[in-house]
C-alpha cells in the first residue's frame, strides 16, 4: 500500500486541503489562510484522534464523490452537504468507519456551506512557510497549491496511533460513538461583532443602521472575503485610511457603499476604514453562510468576545477529554 | 512626539497606532518598537505586521498570562512595559544597507510611462531620472506576498491610481501611485501606473527566504537597458537553485 487512501471521483468548485493557517509571514504579505470554519476543522481532527492542527479537506457545497481505497476512520463536521455511503447517510460530528473500496457521495444539501472531513492519521500535504494550508494565490501548500479535482489521490500522512487503531476496531465492530454536543444552528443570522479601529468614522445614524438592518451576502464572495451591500452606512470623513493591518473577521467599509467582511484568505493590510470586527466565536457561523443569505450584526464588548472564544475552546477541550477517556490505554 | 495608542483589533491582535500621518521618522519609531517586541516576545506572542504608522501585534489569547483583567488589556500592559523598558535593539534587521533594484524603463515594460508623461507634463527621461535619483524606504509589505510599498516619491511624480485597474499586470512591474512606488511580485490585478520592470524576484517561493524586501529596508532603483534586461532575465532563469 503506497499510503493512498482516497481517489477523488468528483470534486466541486472549491475544495482544498487546509489546516489552521500560516503563522509568521503576515508582515511579508502572506495571508494566514487555513480553514474558513476553524472550529469545525479542529473538531473533525479531535474526533478521529488527530492533532487539532492536522490537515483536513474543506469541502464547499457542490457535488463530490470520494472513493476510499482502504479501511479508514474519518469524521465529517460543519455543514452544507450530507455525506452518504451506499445510500446510508453518514452522521456528522462523530468518528465513522469507511470500509475499503467504498464510495462516499456528498451532494444532498443541508444548512451551512462548508463540510470538513478529517482522516485518522492525517493527510499528506505540501508544506509551505510553516503550514500545510493551500494558498491559492501563491499556488503553494496543500495539494500542489490548488483546489482538488477529479483523479486526485490523497495519501495518509502517518501510521495510526494505538488510540486510533482502537477507535478503528471499535467502529469496525459496528459501534456508533455518539458524543453529546450542541448542534450548531447555521440558520442563525446573528453575527456578533466588536467595534473596530475606525468605528467612529461612521456617523451616528450609520452606527445605528449597522445593527438595525439585515444585510445580504453577495455573490462576489469567496475565501478572501464576503461582500455585503451597505447603502445605509456613510462616513463623516472620506472613506479611506492610511493602509494598516486587517485580519479574518475585519469588516471594512468601501467608498462605493459596500462592506467587505474579510475571511481566511484576506490580504494582510487594507486602506478601507475598519468599522467592526466579527468575534472569533462567530467566525464559524459566518464561514457557513453563503451568497444570498442574510446576516445581521450585534455589538458586544471585547471582554464578552474573549469569554465566548474561551468557551468555544473549552467545548473542544472537553470533547477531546471525553474521547481520551473512552480509549482503554 | 507622536501619541502612541493601543487598540484591540481582534481577540488576538492589538494595533499600536503611531499617529495619523506618513513620515519617515514615525516609521523609524515604529520599526524600533517592532524590533523591541520581537526581541522580547511575551508569552503568547506570534508576530507583528508593520504598516505606515501602525504596528499590529498578533498573539494567541489562550497563552497570555493575566490576572483579572481582559486578555487584550494584559497584552497592552505587557507591550507598554516592553516599549518603555527596552533599550534600543541592535539586531541584524537594523539594516543599513541599500537594496538596488535594476529596472528597465523601455516602452515595452513601462507601459504607462507615455500616459503619465502627458499627465505630469514631464518627459519620460525626466520621470525616470526623478524615480532613480533618490533612496526609498520600504514602509510595509502587503497587498500580495512581497509587494513593497515604498516612499516617499518626489512630489513631481504624484499620480492617481488608474481609473480602470488592469486585471493582470506583468510580474516584476515597477509602478507609482500617490506618494508611493511599488513592485508587483506576481501577475495579479493592479491599479498603479507602471513605469518599468525588474527581473529581480520580489517573491520567490522556491527560495528558503522567499522575500527580497521587508519593512524598514532602503531601496534604490537603477536604470538598465533593454538588452541588459533581456540578458539578465535569461541568466536569472537559467540559474536554478
Amino acid at each position: 500500500m503506497t499510503g493512498q487512501i482516497i481517489h477523488i471521483e468528483q470534486s466541486g468548485f472549491l475544495t482544498s486541503l487546509q489546516d489552521n493557517g500560516r503563522n509568521g509571514f503576515l508582515q511579508f504579505g502572506v495571508s494566514r489562510g487555513g480553514a474558513m470554519d476553524l472550529n469545525a476543522a479542529k473538531y473533525a481532527n479531535i474526533l478521529v484522534g488527530n492533532d487539532e492542527s492536522e490537515v483536513v479537506v474543506e469541502i464547499t457545497q457542490s457535488p463530490h464523490r470520494f472513493h476510499f481505497l482502504s479501511d479508514t476512520v474519518v469524521a465529517f463536521t460543519g455543514g452544507g452537504l450530507l455525506p452518504q455511503l451506499n445510500n446510508t447517510t453518514l452522521p456528522l460530528s462523530q468518528p465513522v468507519f469507511i470500509p475499503s473500496n467504498s464510495v462516499v457521495e456528498m451532494k444532498e444539501q443541508i444548512p451551512g456551506f462548508r463540510l470538513y472531513m478529517s482522516v485518522a492519521g492525517g493527510l499528506k500535504a505540501d508544506h509551505f512557510l510553516n503550514s500545510n494550508s493551500t494558498d491559492l494565490l501563491i499556488e503553494a501548500g496543500g495539494h500542489y497549491g490548488r483546489t482538488l479535482k477529479k483523479e486526485d489521490l490523497l495519501q495518509i500522512k502517518t501510521p495510526q496511533t494505538s488510540n486510533q487503531k482502537n477507535l478503528l476496531a471499535v467502529l469496525q465492530s459496528g459501534a456508533l460513538l455518539k458524543l453529546n454536543t450542541n448542534k450548531p444552528d447555521y440558520q442563525n443570522q446573528l453575527i456578533r461583532v466588536i467595534k473596530s479601529i475606525e468605528w467612529n468614522y461612521l456617523n451616528e445614524l450609520s452606527q445605528n443602521n449597522f445593527t438595525a438592518f439585515q444585510y445580504k451576502i453577495s455573490t462576489q464572495s469567496n475565501r478572501m472575503g464576503y461582500r455585503v451591500k451597505a447603502d445605509l452606512l456613510t462616513t463623516k470623513i472620506p472613506c479611506e485610511i492610511i493602509s494598516s493591518a486587517v485580519t479574518k473577521g475585519t469588516i471594512q467599509l468601501t467608498p462605493s457603499g459596500e462592506m467587505i467582511v474579510l475571511m481566511a484568505d484576506a490580504q494582510t493590510v487594507g486602506g478601507y476604514p475598519r468599522i467592526a470586527q466579527v468575534i472569533q466565536a462567530d467566525l464559524s457561523l459566518l464561514a457557513q453562510k453563503k451568497p444570498g443569505e442574510e446576516i445581521r450584526f450585534q455589538l458586544i464588548s471585547i471582554e464578552e468576545a474573549e469569554d465566548l472564544y474561551l468557551k468555544e475552546v473549552e467545548q473542544l477541550n472537553s470533547i477531546r477529554q471525553t474521547l481520551n477517556k473512552f480509549s482503554p490505554v | 512626539m507622536q501619541k502612541i495608542e493601543f487598540i484591540p483589533l481582534s481577540e488576538s491582535a492589538i494595533l499600536i497606532s503611531f499617529g495619523n500621518s506618513i513620515h519617515p521618522a514615525t516609521h523609524e519609531t515604529l520599526i524600533d518598537a517592532k524590533n523591541k517586541i520581537e526581541a522580547n516576545p511575551f508569552i503568547g506572542f506570534i508576530e507583528t505586521v508593520p504598516a505606515y504608522n501602525s504596528l499590529a501585534v498578533y498573539y494567541n489569547p489562550l497563552d497570555v498570562k493575566r490576572e483579572v483583567e481582559s486578555i487584550s488589556i494584559a497584552v497592552t500592559n505587557q507591550l507598554k512595559h516592553i516599549l518603555e523598558n527596552t533599550k534600543q535593539v541592535n539586531t541584524t534587521t537594523t539594516n543599513k544597507s541599500i537594496t538596488e533594484i535594476p529596472v528597465c524603463y523601455d516602452d515595452e515594460y513601462g507601459i504607462d510611462l507615455q500616459e503619465i508623461s502627458q499627465q505630469l507634463k514631464l518627459s519620460k527621461s525626466e520621470i525616470i531620472h526623478l524615480h532613480i535619483s533618490q533612496l526609498y524606504k520600504v514602509f510595509m509589505i502587503g497587498f500580495t506576498p512581497g509587494f513593497p510599498y515604498m516612499g516617499i516619491l518626489n512630489e513631481q511624480l504624484f499620480t492617481k491610481r488608474k481609473l480602470q485597474p488592469r486585471t493582470s499586470v506583468p510580474e516584476g512591474s515597477v509602478a507609482i501611485a500617490g506618494n508611493q512606488t511599488g513592485i508587483y511580485p506576481l501577475s495579479t490585478p493592479g491599479g498603479w501606473n507602471i513605469i518599468g520592470r525588474t527581473f529581480l524576484k520580489l517573491f520567490d517561493k522556491e527560495k528558503e527566504n522567499p522575500f527580497l524586501l521587508k519593512a524598514g529596508d532602503k531601496v534604490k532603483f537603477i536604470s538598465v537597458s533593454g538588452k541588459e534586461f533581456k540578458d539578465l532575465t535569461e541568466f536569472m532563469n537559467s540559474v536554478k537553485k
